[in-house]
């Protein structure tokens, strides 16, 4: 229906020249605003649908102690609970039921046995993600063989072969072992001035017994209200405009140390973390 | 609806005058818009790939590196040089030997100690150690320079290479490519029964058979105009790149210091210039810093020479936007470049060159330069840079001839570099403990020579040539402006897309940015092998000479059946 006014006018009106204008303004707008459609809610939805592209090549994190200086170590040293239910200074593989043996022959409930370190991206149990984690074998290396005085080399006994992991510097101390030595994590999550903090819990999976054992950063039982806060220790990853690095923060826990010390005039500093087998009174 | 009548003024009375009436029209629309229906979009995967991949200008580097280094070129005077095997020990051959005694009849001259003692194995060359009282005399101990000297992996925290990214930003030209390329020599030349003029070049001349090629500041300026290449190379084809022949009376013909000849291509010259490359820029830096990647051996990798393979891998991601060649277009191409360092003041510093052929009326041109004439002596050829660095940030690339209407650049000679051991450089004597008499062991110029500048390409250009002109959209900033009104240029094509190559560039792309692995045979050679270029050291305690490979061709005789 027409909602138009009618005119109606002679054409012997309009005889002498008459004329009527009619102003007409007309703005123009698409009846099915299929074009605005497209433009902004089809394509802002079809970007929307395409996956962000994500750079998922890791970098090699080197350790560095709190003054920045290359770490030429580190150390991982297992503490666990004895019959007791305390903690001796050191723990032996003889205490998690290794023999000789097994350590002399490398067998493979030896070799297959493991120190897993998990990197959380937070220290919230509740909310947290696992980012990646290490593990590290059991090896015999060249620090921890003895000589026997007949030519024969064999590794320490069991019961004075510590549960240490000592990752070295691979470039400099080749004769070492290094794996876990170095982090290795997602190249754009950490940028220039803007560190990335993950959070490490750490576990030993014994292939002799089969047992996982969980580990916290304090050597003294704890309460399961407080066992989350002794449960991590944290790696800060920073970069600058000379290559990629991690610190172990031992502010956040009290289970690193670091020391420094001369051997023919070179400083070589390392950073050792301790670790106890999970106790809750 | 209302239905209104509009009756003009002077239709009511005589007296009274039409007048301009408006009237209200509203329009007034009652429809509704019909509801969007459902909305179906296909997103093609490989379009957002292409997307993607030809949208970013991020790149990361990985290289192989097969190197062939060799210590031929022996230091004359300090620990494991010529001076070593005058040592006692090396000379004494009476049981037991004491390394004093050397009179004996049994015992070895200088000479004969040198023959003896110094070999070769998988081209570097050293000794095994003389004292027979040791454990063990199967250790091989490198002469000076020794392996760790070049080895490409630091050591101690040294680097004897610094490694680098480059690209081609701007041009310079000396006297070889001012108005045309340098002719240095003219002789004569029998071709189909008549004598014909041939020319030479020191570097690539880039022409054909049927090129045309303009000659000037020849001493006949009646010469200096367009001919036509008549064939190319020597009477026995050799050097077919560097020599031309050209129906002219040679007896007429005498070339000045300044003669030069240019490529004519559509009535085009064709230019000359050496390119100059610089630094490229990284995600985080304007230039690349030294310590932007990391070189290490790659585990059990060897070559049948024994030399390790390394790995070069980039730290830093390069960006190249906005980044344009010396022509103004996006960059195509990059440059993998070593640089030898001074291995903490072993090494003498760097110079630079181009590689040319043995080609007459080079050696008698002091100012054209030959990497194998550049030394630190006194009657060296000049070089193009000296005291080469990583610290730098622009270095001559190489030679090359653009023509305007082929819109592409010959390359015509690479820039190699050239440095050698500041203990030769100096040199040196020796003393005969049993003769008393010094022997001087020369100051030895040669020195090793490397090419410094290897092609990375990143994009190609097209094959076909675009034309428009001032009328047509979308045509390139760079694109040539012929002055006619003609505008000419190459497209840049998509990563990935075939145009009529063989060899399609493509490469991954992932994580948002582009992967470049390539593989780099990396030569460290000697300036004279053979003797040719007069810095070869003769004299004994000479340095070794190379066995020149000849002709392989066998011709039998008429009786032989075999």
């Amino acid at each position: 229906m027409m909602s138009v006014n009618k005119f109606k006018i002679k054409i012997s009106d309009l005889d002498n020249g008459g004329y009527v204008k009619i102003p007409l303004g007309l703005e123009f707008n698409s009846f099915d605003q299929a074009e605005l459609v497209n433009r902004e809610f089809v394509s802002v939805e079809v970007d929307k649908s395409i996956n962000p592209v994500i750079d998922y090549e890791k970098f090699r994190f080197i350790p560095i102690n709190n003054n920045g200086a290359d770490l030429e170590t580190m150390n991982y040293q297992l503490n666990f609970l004895n019959d007791t239910n305390t903690y001796n200074p050191d723990s032996y593989f003889s205490d998690l039921g290794f023999t000789n043996d097994d350590l002399k022959f490398r067998k493979n409930n030896f070799t297959k046995s493991f120190m897993r370190l998990n990197f959380y991206d937070s220290d919230i149990a509740t909310n947290q993600r696992l980012i990646s984690f290490l593990s590290i074998f059991c090896r015999v290396t060249k620090k921890d063989i003895i000589s026997s005085g007949s030519g024969i080399n064999l590794p320490l006994p069991a019961n004075s072969f510590k549960v240490n992991f000592s990752l070295s510097n691979p470039i400099k101390l080749p004769d070492g072992f290094s794996e876990g030595y170095y982090i290795y994590h997602y190249k754009d999550e950490v940028s220039f001035g803007l560190p990335k903090e993950l959070f490490m819990r750490a576990e030993f999976n014994n292939a002799k017994s089969g047992e996982i054992t969980p580990f916290m950063t304090s050597n003294l039982p704890q309460d399961i209200s407080t066992l989350n806060s002794v449960m991590y220790t944290k790696y800060i990853l920073t970069r600058d405009d000379t290559g990629f690095y991690y610190n172990v923060d031992d502010s956040y826990s009290n289970n690193v140390y670091y020391s420094s010390f001369t051997d023919n005039g070179v400083i070589n500093d390392d950073c050792t973390i301790k670790l106890y087998e999970i106790q809750v009174t | 609806m209302d239905n209104v009548k509009i009756i003009l003024n002077n239709s009511r009375s005589v007296e009274r005058v039409n007048k301009d009436s408006f009237v209200k029209i509203s329009l007034d629309n009652t429809s509704r818009l019909l509801p969007v229906g459902d909305i179906n979009e296909i997103i093609n995967v490989g379009e957002v790939f292409n997307k993607e991949r030809q949208n970013s200008k991020i790149y990361r580097f990985n290289f192989t590196i097969n190197s062939l280094f060799s210590n031929v070129l022996v230091n004359v005077t300090g620990d494991n040089s010529y001076s070593t095997f005058m040592g006692g020990l090396f000379r004494d051959r009476s049981y037991p030997p004491n390394g004093i005694d050397l009179d004996e009849d049994e015992d070895l001259t200088y000479k004969e100690s040198i023959e003896t003692h110094l070999i070769e194995k998988d081209g570097w060359f050293g000794y095994y150690d003389p004292d027979i009282s040791k454990v063990s005399n199967c250790l091989f101990y490198d002469v000076n320079p020794n392996r760790e000297l070049f080895s490409l992996s630091p050591k101690n925290n040294v680097k004897n290479w610094n490694l680098t990214i480059l690209y081609p930003k701007s041009v310079v030209s000396n006297n070889l490519t001012d108005d045309g390329l340098r002719i240095v020599f003219k002789g004569s030349i029998m071709f189909n029964g008549r004598e014909m003029t041939i020319f030479g070049t020191p570097v690539k001349h880039g022409l054909k058979v049927g090129s045309t090629v303009r000659l000037k500041n020849l001493q006949q300026s009646i010469f200096n105009v367009e001919h036509q290449v008549i064939s190319l190379g020597l009477a026995n084809g050799d050097d077919s790149e560097n020599y031309f022949i050209i129906d002219l009376n040679p007896n007429l013909i005498d070339l000045t210091v300044n003669s030069r000849m240019s490529r004519i291509y559509g009535g085009q010259e064709s230019k000359y210039y050496y390119r100059v490359f610089s630094k490229i820029k990284t995600k985080s830096t304007f230039i690349m810093e030294n310590d932007d990647y990391e070189v290490y051996p790659l585990a059990f990798s060897k070559n049948i020479y024994n030399d390790i393979i390394h790995q070069f891998n980039m730290n830093e991601d390069v960006d190249i936007s906005g980044l344009v060649d010396n022509l103004g277009r996006p960059l195509s191409e990059v440059y993998f470049t070593f640089i030898k360092s001074d291995s903490e003041g072993e090494f003498s510093d760097v110079k630079s060159g181009l590689l040319m052929p043995k080609i007459d009326g080079v050696e008698i041109d002091l100012t054209i330069p030959d990497i194998r004439r550049i030394s630190n002596a006194t009657n060296s050829h000049s070089f193009l840079e000296s005291g080469i660095s990583i610290n730098d940030n622009d270095f001559i690339g190489d030679v090359v001839e653009y023509n305007k209407f082929e819109l592409k650049e010959n390359v015509l000679a690479d820039v190699w570099h050239r440095f050698n051991t500041n203990n030769r450089d100096n040199g040196g004597s020796v003393r005969d403990t049993v003769t008393n008499v010094s022997l001087s062991l020369g100051n030895r110029y040669e020195g090793y020579m490397y090419k410094a500048h290897h092609l990375v390409k990143i994009r190609e250009f097209s094959n076909y040539i675009e034309q428009g002109d001032s009328s047509v959209v979308d045509i390139p900033d760079y694109a040539e402006d012929l002055g006619d009104g003609r505008i000419i240029w190459r497209d840049l094509l998509d990563i990935g897309y075939n145009d009529v190559n063989i060899n399609v560039l493509d490469y991954p792309f992932v994580n948002g940015v582009h992967y470049i692995h390539d593989l780099f045979n990396f030569q460290l050679k000697r300036q004279d092998p053979f003797s040719e270029y007069g810095l070869y050291y003769k004299t004994f305690p000479r340095d070794g000479l190379g066995s020149m490979m000849g002709d392989k061709v066998i011709i039998k005789t008429n009786n032989d059946e075999c």
